[in-house]
């Protein structure tokens, strides 16, 4: 993917920058609006990860901007104001999705390839599938080699959002959010408990799923 | 709270107060003035009787020195029995006191007084008033010395003077009775006027107590104590409004500039934890500082919603929901952690209407609430979630087998980063219960508290069903 970021806090731009071309995107920054409206017009990318707080030009009226000017990329915010929430879910700003400071990486490399999966109209796959791993989606069924392995429904939502996005860490709360539908941390065991469930489950299949300290769960790295 | 109950009573008593406080001045006023004028009154008919009673002496005493006394029985037969006075008599008395010639004494029909004790000079007189017991009247007399001994003796009836105080007497009590009504009335009124701007004022201070920091009070313009009152009133609603906007700015600015760097941190050393060698010193380290990041940040998020939502500056995003699945699903949560510590995690959920509220919100609120409750549970204890429907609201009772709560600690639970004594030791930020409280209140409901050292405590998070977010 050709992605397009424009951030003027230098740290955090150098750890997205790096986060996506170790990912294999091919990326570039811009520093602040002016320039990154620019770029945004010039270069066709696939998706742009765009700075609410930005000096010459502010991120919302860059991308007012850029869609009056016939851009269609797909765009997601970055914000550390909560009180933007609003504005910038608001169809007049022209995002189509943000993210609030500070973010899991993990969670917008998530959300940039499910944008750009919208936006090129990918179909929705039917199986899902990592090594000897494979899982129906339609008969909702999980095979291990061959022998199927029964689920609770919670684990099944977990083992196919990890499979979703196989070779990607995904954050607890991420996890909380997708399988529980639940917006915040709790901070109880309740992801490990269902993590550990999970891998006894597929026996020989448990590495499969490998725990990054701190950050979250990988599948098929 | 309680001194909202007390108020109304206060306001009654003022205005009681003041009613009273008017009726009693009226009456005092009046029934002082009425005093003073009666004396006055009296003193001054007694003035007239007595200079009528002396010209009368004198117009006898003339008489009397001309030795003449065929003129003196004529003018005493003349001044009482034919054209006459009844009230009016005249006795010339000798210096043992005996009657030596008097007018017509038939009306009088009672001892009259004798000569006074200590003799009088000629020319000296004394008046002396006395009572007369047969018509509870008065009269009043003047005795004098004649010459060869003889004294001379004039008096005149009181009942006409006292007949005119009586009359004086029955309208000063009738005035003073209209004075002590309209003195009530009046107070009552001008209590009542007094008193209703006083209750606009505490409207607008209820409206701005519960949040709404634009409104104000209406100066009526009149330039009276009530207006300054409402006036400085509006000044001060103006200034709170002015901290509450200004606060939240800072709140939002703190936010702002709090989450740059922690992005940065947590940025740079989530980088560091995916590429470093699994389980190696550096991996944990690096895991170490992001979960760290995470809790920093999910504690800057919880004080802007719980002062977000304190405001009602918050949007809720309201949906029906049923109360019974929100518990189960906040039960779900915890279930693990209720088994690794072998604490008996019940619930009692009868059906309930469904209410209006912000799922993942209540969720959160409803999840503090249990988590607070194991922490507090030691091993093998018992925590259980009630659910019940009163009225307009359900309730959602959280109760624990934990050793209770200090009467010292319950007033300050609810406050931001409040921890007790026995909570030190434990894991938490000391914001879980002002966030539970926070979304109760966004919603129109409240988080009572029964709690005693030994019975274990239980938290009731009460919601109205039709949600009516301040």
């Amino acid at each position: 993917m050709r992605i397009l970021v424009i951030e003027d806090d230098e740290k955090i731009a150098s750890f997205v920058v790096k986060g996506l071309k170790q990912a294999g995107h091919e990326t570039e920054l811009a520093c602040d609006g002016e320039l990154g409206l620019a770029r945004l017009r010039a270069a066709n990318h696939d998706v742009a990860v765009v700075d609410i707080m930005l000096p010459h030009l502010d991120g919302l009226t860059l991308v007012q901007r850029a869609r009056q000017a016939g851009v269609t990329t797909p765009i997601i915010f970055l914000s550390a104001r909560r009180e933007l929430d609003d504005r910038i879910r608001g169809l007049g700003a022209g995002g189509d999705d943000y993210l609030v400071k500070p973010f899991a990486f993990s969670e917008l490399l998530a959300r940039l390839q499910a944008l750009v999966r919208r936006a090129t109209g990918t179909l929705e796959p039917v199986r899902l599938a990592a090594g000897d791993l494979e899982m129906d989606l339609v008969k909702r069924r999980v095979l291990w080699r061959d022998r199927e392995i029964t689920l609770q429904p919670r684990e099944f939502a977990l083992l196919e959002y990890l499979l979703r996005n196989k070779g990607r860490v995904v954050s607890k709360v991420m996890i909380m959010e997708h399988v529980w539908d639940y917006g915040f941390d709790p901070e109880t065991s309740l992801v490990e408990t269902t993590v550990s469930r999970l891998r006894g489950k597929l026996l020989e299949g448990a590495d499969l799923i490998e725990t990054v300290r701190g950050v979250g769960y990988v599948l098929g790295r | 709270m309680s001194w909202g109950a007390e108020l109304p009573g206060r306001r009654r008593s003022i205005a009681l107060r003041l009613t009273l406080f008017y009726a009693l001045f009226f009456g005092i006023v009046t029934a002082g003035g009425g005093i003073l004028l009666y004396h006055l009154v009296q003193s001054h008919l007694l003035q007239e009787i007595d200079q009528d009673l002396l010209r009368q002496q004198q117009e006898i005493a003339s008489i009397l020195a001309s030795h003449d006394n065929h003129a003196l029985v004529t003018e005493l037969a003349s001044s009482t029995a034919d054209g006459g006075r009844e009230d009016y008599f005249v006795r010339i008395l000798d210096s043992a006191g005996h009657v030596e010639v008097s007018s017509d004494l038939r009306a009088w029909q009672v001892p009259l007084p004798s000569v006074p004790t200590g003799g009088l000079q000629i020319g000296q007189y004394a008046y002396l008033t006395v009572d007369i017991p047969d018509a509870r009247r008065q009269a009043r007399v003047l005795t004098s010395a004649a010459a060869a001994g003889r004294y001379l003796q004039v008096g005149l009836s009181l009942a006409d003077s006292m007949a005119f105080l009586r009359h004086f007497e029955h309208y000063g009590l009738i005035i003073l009775g209209s004075m002590l009504s309209l003195g009530t009335l009046a107070g009552w009124a001008l209590a009542r006027k007094a008193m209703a701007g006083v209750e606009a004022v505490t409207r607008a201070a209820e409206r701005i107590a519960d949040g709404h920091f634009s409104d104000r009070v209406k100066v009526a313009g009149q330039g009276n104590e009530i207006d300054h009152l409402a006036h400085t009133f509006n000044r001060m609603a103006e200034h709170v409004q002015t901290v509450m906007a200004e606060m939240r700015q800072v709140n939002d600015n703190i936010a702002h500039d709090l989450r740059s760097p922690l992005t940065r941190i947590r940025g740079l050393a989530e980088t560091a934890a995916v590429q470093a060698a699994p389980r190696s010193e550096g991996a944990e380290l690096a895991g170490s500082i992001v979960e760290e990041c995470d809790r920093l940040g999910q504690m800057i998020n919880t004080m802007l919603e719980i002062a977000e939502a304190e405001a009602g500056v918050q949007r809720l995003s309201l949906a029906p929901l049923q109360p019974a699945t929100l518990v189960r699903q906040a039960l779900e949560l915890y279930e693990g952690v209720a088994e690794e510590r072998a604490i008996a995690l019940t619930s009692d959920l009868p059906a309930t209407p469904a209410l209006e509220g912000d799922r993942r919100r209540l969720l959160r609120a409803l999840a503090n609430l249990i988590d607070n409750a194991l922490k507090y549970t030691p091993a093998g204890g018992r925590v259980e979630v009630v659910l019940s429907q009163s009225a307009d609201r359900v309730e959602i009772a959280v109760r624990d087998s934990g050793p209770g709560i200090p009467a010292a600690d319950l007033p300050h639970l609810f406050e931001r980063f409040y921890r007790g004594d026995r909570s030190r030791h434990l894991p938490g930020n000391g914001l879980g219960l002002s966030l539970a409280r926070a979304v109760a209140h966004a919603h129109g409901g409240d988080i009572r508290v029964e709690s005693s050292l030994g019975s274990g405590s239980t938290f009731i998070l009460s919601l109205p069903i039709t949600a009516t977010p301040a």
